[in-house]
């Protein structure tokens, strides 16, 4: 089937920026952690179906399938932050801008993704500190005895990616801002 | 300054950043920040930081919300969305109007396997679309249909937005479902007889189809059992007990991804497109779960919600003038803003006020699932009114030759009959609550 493409009016090509150079290396890692987050996502389906039929047919679910489930629900959708901003589709009010100069837009979308950059980066150093923390107090799932600081390193990867996506595309307005070009 | 000064402040001060094209999830973030080691410091506020992603992306009740949307993106390349319209094609497509209303009909269908408004436009327009141009449909009932029929996919379910809402106001997914399966249908036939209307009124808008036979339509009817046992396993199932919802998203995300690839509509390629999809359209959502939730810790701590519906409480006006009062608040909010944002951002605030207030002697469950289904209706409405009708957009870049205001006059009708509807709802809590009692 045929993709379409949402034409919104205002709305800048999410691809333009991205084909070559650090874009394009950017557009890779960010692309490959999204589609980690979507084999993570399959294998929670995958181990699912297989708990059911387990529970059902032999009642013998998989253990702790119940906190698997949350370990791989929170790695999937975090790794896919990075990949929603690259394709610029986290949601902002274009409303009381629509009749702005393309250069006060370029100038606000800087700053917004300045501001982007440095949350991100806040929560990839506390989730870090989360992670660390977890380390040393060896605190384990209830179940199955895993380490609960396991899954914080995808949140972790996955905060610190989104905030060097945001900085790059914080420099590319930038640059359009100062010199004016659409 | 009292914690409710400095929350009115903090929310004026998010409402100036996403007027100044800051993402609504950052904006909720800054807001929720500045105010949040204002009231506590910062050390308490990082602290929280450690842990405060992890606990809302490993919420058990939420990770259905990436499985719903896996489930969609697979249905809606099985070729699954055009079985629908054919089915309901075959039986009424030869009423004044019959194929917009079997349009209809299969939006509330693939509502029923898909969790998304935004999907269930974007699918069903692929598909109705031409054919409703092919027999003369005007271009402006055509295009209304469809943007106004997609907004059926959040109010039945599964729902991603209903998911939200039971995780907000701390009710049960399986009796919000059941809540909404009535308002659901009271949608769809609302809908069908705007058409009916419409196509009297001016007959040529809506020229009938041939009839079809009752074998074709037996065959037709047959192609549909993919879509039924999803629904059935999905919603069902909860309710049979065989499940919790996460598990029923995973088989329904696993059945419909079968029915894909025996279609012939999945392969390598097509696989890795409805991930990323899956991926855009999670992080979307999550993004903005993350803002909110930022925003609620300091509105908790504030204690703004709470004094908030004391003041209105002691206010002494009539209970019905606040609610109309809130749904003018939502109707305004849905021209600036998104349906799901709208959601995070107002009910934590507005849900404490209605539940301070007495409706027709309702209890606080009562009260809060009849609300649910009520504010969800409100906001489903700013997905068909301009300027940010997301589903108005979508049926435009599918009928590129239809000028956007058609669409917005083709809406227009079907705007009228959510208004009915609303006010339905209001009067009537029971639309929504019968079905809650029967099941308990």
């Amino acid at each position: 089937m045929e993709k379409i493409d949402v034409i919104i009016p205002g709305q800048i090509d999410p691809d333009a920026d991205v084909q070559q150079g650090l874009g394009k290396a950017l557009r890779y890692w960010v692309t490959a952690l999204a589609l980690l987050g979507g084999m993570v996502l399959v294998l929670l389906v995958a181990m699912s179906v297989v708990s059911i039929l387990g529970r059902a047919l032999f009642s013998k679910p998989i253990q702790g399938d119940y906190e698997l489930a949350q370990m791989m629900s929170a790695m999937a959708v975090s790794l896919f932050l990075p990949y929603c901003h690259l394709r610029r589709a986290h949601i902002l009010v274009d409303f009381f801008t629509a009749g702005a100069s393309k250069r006060v837009k370029h100038w606000l979308d800087a700053i917004a993704g300045l501001l982007l950059t440095v949350i991100a980066a806040v929560f990839a150093r506390q989730l870090f500190i989360g992670m660390t923390d977890g380390q040393d107090s060896g605190e384990t799932s209830m179940l199955l005895g895993l380490p609960v600081w396991w899954p914080y390193t995808a949140l972790v990867v996955a905060f610190g990616s989104l905030s060097l996506t945001a900085l790059y595309f914080t420099v590319i307005e930038l640059t359009r801002g100062i010199k004016g070009q659409s | 300054m009292t914690g409710t000064q400095l929350g009115l402040l903090m929310l004026g001060l998010m409402l100036l950043l996403m007027a100044a094209r800051v993402h609504i999830a950052i904006a909720m973030m800054v807001a929720g920040i500045v105010g949040y080691a204002t009231l506590a410091g910062w050390g308490p506020l990082l602290a929280h930081f450690k842990n405060s992603a992890y606990a809302r992306y490993s919420n058990y009740e939420l990770s259905v919300i990436p499985l719903y949307l896996l489930m969609g993106a697979f249905a809606a390349r099985g070729g699954l969305s055009k079985s629908l319209f054919d089915a309901a094609a075959k039986f009424i497509g030869h009423w004044r109007g019959g194929l917009a209303m079997s349009a209809i009909g299969a939006c509330a269908g693939f509502g029923a396997i898909c969790g998304s408004s935004l999907a269930t436009a974007a699918t069903m327009g692929r598909v109705a679309l031409p054919e409703l141009r092919r027999y003369g449909y005007s271009p402006r009932l055509a295009t209304g249909t469809l943007a106004a029929g997609g907004t059926l996919g959040i109010l039945i379910p599964p729902s991603v937005a209903l998911v939200v809402y039971a995780m907000l106001s701390e009710q049960n997914i399986a009796k919000l479902y059941a809540a909404a399966m009535i308002p659901g249908i009271v949608a769809t036939i609302g809908y069908m007889l705007t058409i009916r209307i419409v196509t009297r009124l001016n007959p040529s808008a809506g020229p009938s189809a041939p009839r079809a036979s009752w074998p074709e339509r037996w065959r037709a009817v047959v192609n549909v059992w993919p879509v039924a046992s999803i629904f059935f396993l999905v919603i069902g199932g909860i309710y049979l007990g065989w499940f919790t919802p996460t598990e029923a998203a995973a088989v329904g995300a696993a059945l419909a991804g079968v029915a894909a690839f025996l279609r012939g509509g999945l392969n390598g390629k097509e696989f890795v497109e409805c991930l990323l999809s899956t991926a855009e359209s999670s992080a979307m959502i999550f993004f903005i779960l993350l803002g909110a939730d930022t925003l609620n810790s300091f509105l908790a701590l504030s204690q703004m919600p709470a004094e908030l519906s004391a003041w209105v409480r002691n206010l002494g006006v009539s209970p019905f003038w606040v609610l109309v009062t809130i749904i003018m608040i939502y109707i305004i909010l849905g021209c600036v803003m998104d349906s799901l944002s709208m959601l995070l951002l107002t009910i934590p605030i507005l849900l404490p006020i209605v539940l301070g207030l007495d409706f027709w002697g309702m209890d606080e469950t009562s009260k809060a699932i009849w609300f649910g289904i009520l504010a969800l209706t409100v906001v489903e409405i700013g997905l068909i009114h301009p300027p940010v009708g997301m589903n108005i957009y979508i049926i435009n870049s599918i009928a590129r030759d239809v000028p956007l205001m058609e669409t917005v006059k083709g809406v227009l009708p079907f705007l009228a009959s959510d208004f009915v509807r609303i006010t339905l709802l209001i009067l009537f809590p029971s639309i929504s609550l019968w079905l809650v009692k029967l099941i308990n």
